[in-house]
């Protein structure tokens, strides 16, 4: 599933808006949304708020969470907790992303907040990367990761679940032949170490003129 | 307001009050229609017939949009729901058409266009999918009577699609290659060479209805929760050697293999992430 995708699937979200034009109820599909009255707040999915945002229909109230102070909580949270936190969304980081390009003007602080995202993300990635490779190296069949979104599955899905196929191939191969190996491995050091010995003794000998015991004691 | 608007909507009117007739749009597809009958009901019949709102369809819509994309396997068929949607799809259109087929130009017409248009993108890139899946395994599949573990998962138009598929792939290995070497090397590869679906996948999924995953060793879960928390962000962890049946209680995530879950996503106990 790609970035694009997850993010289509975010635009589902309900988000709070005030448009500024008269309509009746709105019978759509995905459900009845309206009247729709200037300046009174309203609940559409976020596909609609962008799509009257865009025509300046609108203005989109961003969500409680999408502001300065939830944000640089939530940042200090997931910087004290070795564990992740529960985020406000699912899909948080889409939700901020498209409220900031297409309609930054409604978004008090749009900058500060564009910048405690991106350090929120980093928080959960560098957290995510650590304990995915704790993960691969642990001898584990299963996890649980119940605060993860799914777009930071995404970073780390094809990687991962690629990862995890060759462990549990090789894992599930020939459980002997890593043994045999190192025996053979084990003995040809012996012998290695053995011929070394034998060619310095050998040496030493012929410099020396008198190690016929020496020699056959070393090459045992 | 649902008695009224479950007959159906008057025919569009002129380019002015077509806003209007949009909205007159039934909140509920009632039961007496034929789309529904099939969606859930085991009564053909029609006497346990359901009511399904079309935003609950749209939910389920998306679901298995989301199910098939991430399964390393052909899931079973969802044609009633994707013949279901169509339906409510060809009648909004029709809706936010002019008589003639031109699009109106109000708001409302240009906003049902952009939902429709969404939802047309998840039924067709569901149908892709399974065909591109469909093509990937199409000579697995159409070994045997009923195709394996694949009996009943392919619709009809589907299973023709593979065996087609089969049939032109053969063909042109046939005249490409295989007619032109010795005798003694025409052969194609056997059944166990086909390339088949990787069941032993890792996938993520959350969890939608209490229930206990299939057991993968005899062994008990000695909880090692404890002791993995404690040092992976990962909430547990639970070793290979100990691992057995897993509890999954709604709302958590987790990362597994996917022949034990298989069954639970048929059942809809899960949804993958």
């Amino acid at each position: 599933m790609e970035p694009a995708e997850i993010e289509f699937l975010a635009e589902n979200e309900l988000i709070e808006i005030v448009p500024n034009f008269h309509h009746g109820p709105m019978h759509l599909l995905c459900g009845t949304f309206g009247p729709f009255e200037p300046a009174i707040q309203m609940q559409v999915p976020l596909w609609l708020a962008l799509a009257l945002r865009t025509k300046q229909r609108c203005r989109i109230t961003p969500p409680d969470w999408l502001s300065v102070e939830s944000l640089a909580e939530l940042k200090e949270r997931e910087e004290s907790e070795q564990l992740f936190t529960p985020v406000s969304s699912p899909h948080f980081r889409e939700i901020a992303s498209l409220l900031l390009q297409h309609a930054p003007e409604d978004v008090p602080h749009s900058e500060r907040i564009r910048g405690l995202i991106k350090d929120i993300w980093d928080l959960r990635m560098s957290k995510l990367r650590l304990s995915f490779q704790l993960f691969l190296n642990s001898d584990a069949a299963s996890a649980r990761l119940t605060h993860l979104t799914r777009m930071e599955i995404y970073t780390m899905r094809a990687f991962l679940t690629k990862s995890l196929d060759q462990v549990f191939k090789l894992r599930h191969s020939d459980k002997t032949v890593p043994a045999q190996a190192a025996e053979q491995v084990a003995a040809s050091n012996a012998r290695t170490r053995r011929a070394a010995a034998a060619a310095a003794a050998a040496s030493a000998a012929s410099s020396s003129r008198g190690g016929a015991a020496g020699s056959s004691g070393v090459s045992q | 307001m649902s008695a009224e608007d479950s007959e159906p909507p008057p025919p569009p009117a002129p380019a002015s009050a077509a806003g209007a007739a949009v909205d007159d749009w039934p909140d509920e597809i009632s039961a007496s229609t034929d789309e529904v009958d099939s969606l859930g009901s085991d009564d053909p019949g029609g006497a346990n017939d359901l009511t399904v709102t079309p935003a609950e369809l749209i939910d389920e819509l998306l679901t298995a949009w989301c199910n098939e994309k991430l399964c390393p396997d052909l899931l079973p068929q969802r044609d009633d729901l994707v013949d279901c949607v169509r339906d409510q799809l060809e009648g909004m259109d029709r809706q936010v058409r002019l008589p003639g087929g031109r699009p109106t130009k109000d708001l409302a017409g240009y906003l049902h266009r952009l939902e429709l248009s969404r939802i047309r993108y998840v039924t067709t890139d569901l149908l892709r999918t399974r065909l591109a899946k469909i093509q990937s395994y199409a000579e697995s599949m159409t070994v045997g009577p009923n195709g394996g573990r694949w009996a009943g998962r392919l619709s009809k138009p589907e299973a023709d699609f593979a065996k087609t598929y089969v049939t032109s792939m053969h063909r042109h290995f046939d005249s490409l290659v295989l007619n032109k070497v010795p005798q003694f090397l025409r052969h194609r590869p056997t059944e166990l060479e086909a390339p088949r679906p990787n069941l032993d996948a890792f996938v993520f999924f959350r969890v939608r209805r209490p229930t206990t995953t299939a057991a993968t060793t005899s062994q008990d879960n000695n909880g090692a929760d404890g002791s993995a928390s404690a040092t992976t962000a990962v909430a547990s962890v639970k070793p290979a050697a100990e691992a057995a049946e897993v509890e999954l209680r709604p709302g958590e995530q987790h990362l597994m293999q996917f022949a034990p879950v298989e069954q639970l996503l048929i059942d809809d106990k899960i949804l993958l992430i």
